[in-house]
């Protein structure tokens, strides 16, 4: 099939309108990171969103069959150099969302420094991820000295570890189980299970964000 | 003193709450002012406590303050007092009155307009992480940042399978394939029991494998037995032992089992040489957290070659395997060393820090020497060597998106006997000299790969020592056209990580001891001159579990350029 070229520009500006409009049908997973004022920079370190991060069928659909959702985050302050920047300070936290199928509800833990920390237990997913999305300061600081720095916060989500086979043999356990009484359809369990499994196994549900700040100074003595 | 403590926090609220009345507005307080202000009422004695939902309905009053954990908290109703919500989302339905202040600290307010609230509203984003004492709520400090770098080093894992106790009956592949054993299962016990004091494992495995032809013998089956006793849970000591009749890879340090399985599942090439391994040993390992081990063996163990079978391939499924060379064959001790050292870290940015394995082994025992192409039955020998090996690695990151990587491998005879087959060495392939073919030295003259390994059936490692340098300078392209986090819902098998462009550079080479002959040969206090090594440079696109490579080779003319897959990173 041929097009003349007026006809194919317009074909293309249709298919990106309609890609456009339906792309704004849902919210998108969004991280920001937000600098502290001018005066706090020495003080504080800059705060972290995650939004709509559980947003999107397939990594609902994972949570719903007894995938755990993680949320790895980091944060990293690094100072510009003339050839290379270096990197000064690095904080790290995770989130976990996961299903509780006897209570009906998406238990949300923040872990930071190996200490879990409960964000609470919720009946809806928009409320779990509203947990998520709660702003975190991070616990680095700029220190003082004629440097000049920026952060960098990346945001890795990911239903399951490729490697922690134990949560594939849970899951596994758990999901057979009904059918096995007859609760479910074994056949339906057994291809839904196939499917998220090899989805999870060919790496098709990790997602990745980055945020970096601008450059910013700090005055004053060495730290 | 709490009691004054709360007495003052109480009347500042109160002074707070009346200056406030009038004007009901919105205030980015402090962040500490906030979180006194929010605590000092959750803790305070009349306060109505919920952790979870709370929904106060338009036909409700409830008299006092109210404090909420967690939430959301949905107000349509009347609270006499003031409400305060904590990691909590507060939602006003038109016409909801809230008698003093609205104090939310990491949690949002909708539906303001509409609503009544007598006192201040304060404001504070960020998550309060706290503690509770009882019925009473205490704020965490922030951790001070710590300088020390044994201090910092981050978590890897949330949840870690080595946290807690758990038993089970597995049955599970070994994660590899290859031309002698094809897919290998291994079915048995697990039983890993944490306790307050360290922790103790077993893994009873029989091995099945699964290469044609399959039979009742030794051939098919196998076992790998191994329990470790584990003193002290970051810092401590374990003594255990393993006993095993298992086949096992010679140079296991090229590539790792998975991309050697592909390689030979896929492609029908099996990047790697196989021996028979039939024995026990015992083992003292002191490990610093999980980064940081030093495990001291001795073993008693039977060595013997190991055929090529005929597993499955997608590809050339017609062609023969590669014959798996014939290896030196007795009974060996075996007294070994081997120093970890990993603090790498790969979580949401790429590698930084340092890997090392370094290993030393001495090896006594009678062995038969594989003979190669000489028609001669083999008359066991008595062997006693030393072997060294060092892979150190530093992973260097020059922004949040460029890395600069260099390797160091280099190993062999350290002292005694010449060194079995099994623990010969060799360069070339796509781990270590892309440039170059894997075990295909004929273009390479002398042959500094494999030291005329080539030429027998097999094609072995047979150098006694060797030197490799890599380097690689890799960097995100920066822009978003391999994939578009904003949308999961598509496929995207295997690209998983960002894209990233890779410049590389590799330089290295083997030879063997003895008194100095050619330029194969050097005696063993000296090191072949640099501008002997074979090197090659090359550029690739790595998607972290999927790569694709154009390398070639810079010392050898006549080679071609090869084009490389890779199921891993370079190194």
């Amino acid at each position: 099939m041929l097009l003349r070229p007026r006809h194919a520009l317009l074909a293309l500006v249709v298919l990106l309108g309609t890609t456009g409009a339906a792309a704004w049908a849902q919210p998108r997973p969004v991280l920001s990171i937000t600098m502290p004022s001018p005066e706090q920079v020495t003080k504080v370190g800059p705060a972290v969103v995650a939004s709509h991060m559980l947003a999107g069928r397939k990594l609902q659909e994972l949570l719903s069959s007894g995938f755990p959702a993680r949320l790895h985050f980091a944060v990293e302050l690094w100072s510009v150099g003339g050839w290379v920047n270096d990197l000064e300070r690095v904080t790290e936290w995770d989130v976990v969302v996961r299903w509780i199928a006897l209570e009906n509800v998406y238990e949300v833990t923040q872990i930071a420094g190996d200490r879990p920390f409960s964000l609470g237990k919720f009946a809806l997913l928009s409320d779990a991820e509203a947990a998520v999305g709660r702003p975190v300061r991070a616990s680095i600081v700029a220190f003082a000295g004629r440097k000049r720095f920026y952060y960098q916060a990346t945001l890795a989500v990911e239903s399951l570890s490729l490697s922690d086979l134990d949560e594939v043999e849970r899951w596994l356990r758990g999901e057979l189980r009904p059918a096995v009484r007859g609760q479910r359809s074994p056949g339906t369990v057994l291809g839904r299970g196939v499917k998220t499994l090899a989805s999870r196994l060919l790496g098709g549900e990790r997602r990745e964000y980055q945020q970096r700040t601008k450059i910013f100074e700090t005055v004053g003595g060495r730290r | 003193m709490t009691r004054t403590w709360l007495l003052a926090a109480s009347i500042l609220g109160a002074l707070t709450t009346v200056a406030g009345v009038a004007s009901g507005q919105q205030h980015d307080v402090r962040t500490g002012s906030v979180v006194t202000a929010a605590i000092s009422t959750y803790n305070g004695e009349r306060t109505m406590r919920v952790t979870g939902v709370l929904e106060v309905t338009a036909d409700r009053t409830v008299d006092g303050d109210v404090a909420i954990l967690n939430g959301p908290v949905t107000v349509a109703g009347k609270i006499t007092g003031s409400l305060v919500a904590i990691n909590a989302d507060v939602r006003l339905a038109p016409g909801a009155s809230i008698g003093r202040d609205l104090i939310v600290v990491g949690g949002t307010v909708t539906g303001r307009e509409g609503a009544t609230v007598g006192g201040e509203i304060l404001h504070q984003a960020e998550l309060l992480r706290y503690h509770l004492e009882g019925q009473r709520l205490v704020a965490d400090e922030e951790p001070a940042y710590d300088e020390a770098w044994w201090k910092r080093r981050p978590h890897r894992r949330p949840v870690r399978s080595d946290d807690r106790s758990w038993r089970d009956l597995t049955f599970t592949s070994a994660h590899t394939y290859n031309r002698v054993e094809g897919l290998p299962i291994l079915v048995g016990p697990r039983i890993h029991q944490v306790t307050d004091w360290g922790r103790f494992t077993l893994d009873a495995f029989g091995v099945v494998r699964t290469a044609g032809p399959m039979q009742w013998d030794r051939g098919t089956l196998g076992h790998d037995v191994s329990s470790e006793l584990q003193l002290g849970r970051r810092l401590g000591v374990g003594i255990g032992a393993r006993a095993f009749d298992i086949v096992d890879g010679v140079e296991n340090w090229q590539m790792d089992d998975a991309e050697i399985g592909l390689g030979a599942f896929v492609l029908h090439r099996d990047f790697r040489d196989y021996y028979r391994r039939h024995g026990g040993l015992g083992f003292l390992k002191l490990h610093a957290g999980r980064d940081v081990d030093l495990t001291v063996s001795r073993g008693d163990e039977r060595w013997e070659s190991a055929r090529e079978r005929d597993p499955l391939s997608v590809v050339r499924r017609n062609e023969p395997w590669r014959m798996n060379p014939g290896m030196d064959e007795g009974t060996v001790q075996l007294t070994s060393a081997l120093l970890r050292v990993d603090t790498r870290r790969r979580e949401g940015s790429p590698w930084g820090g340092w890997f090392l394995d370094a290993e030393w082994e001495r090896g006594t025992g009678t062995l038969a020497r594989d003979p190669g192409l000489l028609a001669v039955i083999p008359v066991p020998e008595d062997v006693r060597y030393t072997r060294g090996f060092v892979d150190a690695r530093r992973y260097n990151r020059l922004a949040p998106d460029a890395s600069l990587n260099l390797r160091f491998v280099t190993g062999g005879w350290l002292s005694g006997d010449r060194l079995p087959t099994q623990r010969r060495l060799s360069v070339g392939g796509p781990a270590t000299l892309p440039g170059y073919d894997f075990r295909r030295a004929w273009r390479v003259s002398p042959d500094v790969l494999t030291c005329n390994g080539t030429v027998l059936p097999g094609a072995p490692a047979l150098c006694d020592r060797v030197m490799l340098l890599q380097a690689e300078f890799r960097s995100d392209f920066g822009i978003g056209w391999v994939r578009d986090d904003a949308h999961d819902d598509w496929w995207r098998p295997g690209l998983n990580e960002r894209a990233s462009w890779v410049l590389f550079a590799d330089a290295g080479r083997g030879w063997n001891v003895g008194a100095p002959h050619g330029a194969t040969t050097y005696s063993k206090g000296s090191l072949p001159d640099f501008s002997t090594f074979r090197s090659d440079v090359g550029i690739g696109i790595d998607f972290g579990s999927v790569g694709i490579y154009l390398a070639k080779a810079t010392t050898t003319a006549r080679e071609p350029v090869n084009v490389l897959f890779r199921a891993q990173h370079r190194f």
